[in-house]
């Protein structure tokens, strides 16, 4: 039957409201369709994804509102915003301390060590948002435990603006970037040494920028199981191997020398592939572990 | 004040003489309305009041999602006559053309 798949993808995608008024007659005239002539159904399916984008769209703004009203921004935003703040000094502070103790060791010059110090800032800037992301998120489920989307529509804001802030602190800290790769090379003798063994630093801001993946992973394992792991498979295997192949390529560098601002967008997203790994990873362990409890909770799904 | 756009007064206008689906509407329309926008057009209309929709009566197995049915209400017909005075009123008479 012709729109199976795509009625079940838009069921999952919308609220139950706009699925019965705005995509179920438009599969419902694709199938009434598709029984007459081939040519028909083909020309409804463009059609189809026109409707089911501004379905979800509709859903996104409907949502939206409710994110940033009155009860939203008393008990979810600023508590987000309050844990945001802490997370940033905690992660200035320690950052500032290896980052200090490592620069001890290279024997760097006082000019270069204020310079990459005082980028420490604005590293300690995108970790932070990820906190406030997970944060509001919980507050969101606690909330009002119904409406996942709102959930989802509170995450795409904070995961934009993550991405605009991690693209704006890159920029930012171009100079500090700049003078510790410098101390590096003073101290090991070539950048290329210095870039294979990671710093303490660089495991710590990795492994934090992890925990919204983390987190996504073991909500999505437990709502939509392994479909969805395999989505994400492929898409990941894929970006790797684009990566990969543009790096093989010095297609990168390229671009950067082509393209103003480019090369701050693509440091601020090298982090996606290992995130995704890891999002893959936690949903593979999420369903071994309920396997063996046997706890799932048949109330989550859907 | 409600305001209605050329398409939803056509919608309206196919309407009239009973219940269609989106189907049918865009088949009847001879080319004016467009599958792509259709169902956002006639989900809107719902909103304003001027339609209201139910799932089609099936027989027990059918197959398939049933198709939404859409009747214009007499709040959408009052709307849609009212936009025609209108349009009447504001166009320009031969005379006044020059």
């Amino acid at each position: 039957m012709a729109g199976v798949w795509i009625s079940r993808i838009a069921r999952r995608l919308t609220q139950p409201d706009t699925f019965d008024r705005l995509v179920s007659p438009a599969i419902a005239d694709l199938q009434l369709e598709s029984q007459r002539t081939t040519v028909g159904r083909w020309r409804h399916y463009p059609a189809l994804a026109a409707v089911l984008l501004w379905a979800l769209l509709r859903d996104v703004r409907r949502e939206l509102a409710h994110v940033f009203d009155a009860d939203a921004w008393r008990s979810v935003w600023t508590r987000a915003a309050a844990w945001a703040l802490i997370a940033a000094a905690t992660n200035w502070v320690i950052l500032y301390r290896l980052i200090a103790n490592v620069l001890n060791q290279w024997h760097t010059s006082d000019t270069a060590r204020q310079t990459i110090l005082n980028g420490v800032a604005f590293r300690s800037v995108g970790p932070a948002l990820t906190v406030a992301m997970i944060v509001a998120a919980y507050s969101f489920k606690r909330r009002d435990a119904a409406r996942t989307v709102r959930v989802v529509a509170a995450t795409i804001v904070l995961a934009v603006t993550t991405v605009g802030a991690t693209y704006l602190s890159t920029i930012l800290q171009e100079p500090s970037r700049h003078a510790l790769d410098e101390a590096a090379r003073a101290f090991y003798g070539s950048a290329v040494e210095a870039r294979r063994a990671p710093l303490p630093w660089q495991l710590l801001l990795n492994a934090t920028s992890m925990i919204p993946f983390a987190w996504l992973g073991v909500v999505l394992a437990r709502r939509r199981g392994w479909p969805l792991a395999l989505i994400a498979t492929g898409i990941l295997g894929t970006y790797v191997w684009l990566n990969t192949t543009a790096l093989t390529l010095h297609l990168y560098g390229w671009l950067a020398s082509s393209i103003p601002g480019v090369e701050a967008l693509l440091f601020g997203t090298y982090g996606v592939p290992p995130n995704l790994v890891t999002l893959v990873g936690l949903i593979a362990a999420w369903r071994a572990i309920e396997r063996v409890f046997d706890r799932s909770d048949p109330a989550l799904v859907r | 004040m409600p305001s209605i756009s050329g398409t939803e007064s056509l919608i309206i206008e196919l309407l009239r003489d009973g219940d269609r689906f989106g189907l049918e509407l865009i088949e009847r329309s001879g080319g004016r309305l467009k599958r792509g926008t259709i169902y956002v057009t006639l989900s809107r209309m719902e909103t304003k009041g001027f339609l209201v929709s139910r799932q089609e009566d099936r027989p027990a197995g059918a197959i398939g999602l049933p198709r939404r049915m859409y009747r214009v209400t007499a709040y959408g017909l009052k709307v849609h006559e009212a936009y025609l005075l209108l349009r009447e009123a504001l166009a320009l008479k031969p005379a006044e053309a020059h």
